[in-house]
């Protein structure tokens, strides 16, 4: 580990986790990333889940909703989902 | 006392109603959600309903506090199904209790909208031709 990346654990839930073929992995990301850029960086990674959920894929952080603006940290727990059909 | 949890086993409905009931209340408002068999004519064989559970518990308790600050109400039971259930079977439990029946009533519609919209549960319908996991829920 250096200083200019950080590793994040990024989970993936329901039909995200089927188009990326997993349900978490360790990502490297550069410092300073925040959660919106990490999230382009995951949709570029995934063709699949990028043409199915561009828009409308949720993330949280820490088991929080992100807004996209939080600045990611080594260690964090990065989760993306669907629109969410619980009920 | 609250009641938030997440389970793989059948709930207990009238059980879930009784554990949430303190002295001052005089109505309890329970939602019974369960497996609907037709939906827009479709017929669904069971369905699999998957969390991020931390998460799930998590906005369950917030959505608890806001209701809480929203109407005059005791206490609140809300227990969600996870893992596969047959047509019939309970998928939630929204259980609220209140000294009086209209916030009981309120409370509780107002917290499964909410379920429905912010706690990170997904249900994939089986069909005999096929799956689909659900994204437009109900309003």
């Amino acid at each position: 580990m250096n200083s200019t990346s950080i590793k994040v654990n990024v989970l993936f839930f329901g039909a995200a986790a089927e188009l990326t073929g997993k349900r978490n992995e360790e990502i490297a990301f550069p410092a300073g990333v925040n959660a919106a850029g990490a999230r382009e960086s995951v949709l570029a990674a995934y063709p699949l889940l990028g043409e199915r959920y561009r828009g409308s894929l949720l993330f949280s952080l820490n088991e929080e909703y992100a807004d996209g603006g939080e600045v990611l940290k080594d260690g964090d727990e990065l989760a993306f989902f669907p629109p969410v059909s619980g009920g | 006392m609250d009641l938030f949890e997440l389970t793989t086993e059948a709930i207990d409905i009238g059980a879930a109603a009784r554990r949430i009931v303190p002295p001052e209340c005089g109505a309890t408002v329970t939602l019974d959600g369960y497996v609907r068999e037709f939906t827009r004519g479709k017929q669904t064989l069971y369905l699999i309903y998957e969390a991020y559970e931390p998460m799930a518990l998590k906005e369950m308790e917030k959505l608890g506090a806001s209701a809480r600050e929203k109407f005059e109400i005791s206490n609140i039971g809300i227990i969600h199904r996870l893992g596969k259930l047959e047509i019939g079977e309970t998928s939630v439990v929204v259980t609220v209790a209140a000294p009086h029946r209209k916030d009981a009533f309120e409370a509780c519609a107002w917290l499964i909208t909410k379920l429905k919209k912010t706690v990170p549960i997904w249900k994939k319908e089986f069909y005999a031709d096929g799956w689909a996991w659900v994204e437009s829920s109900e309003p």
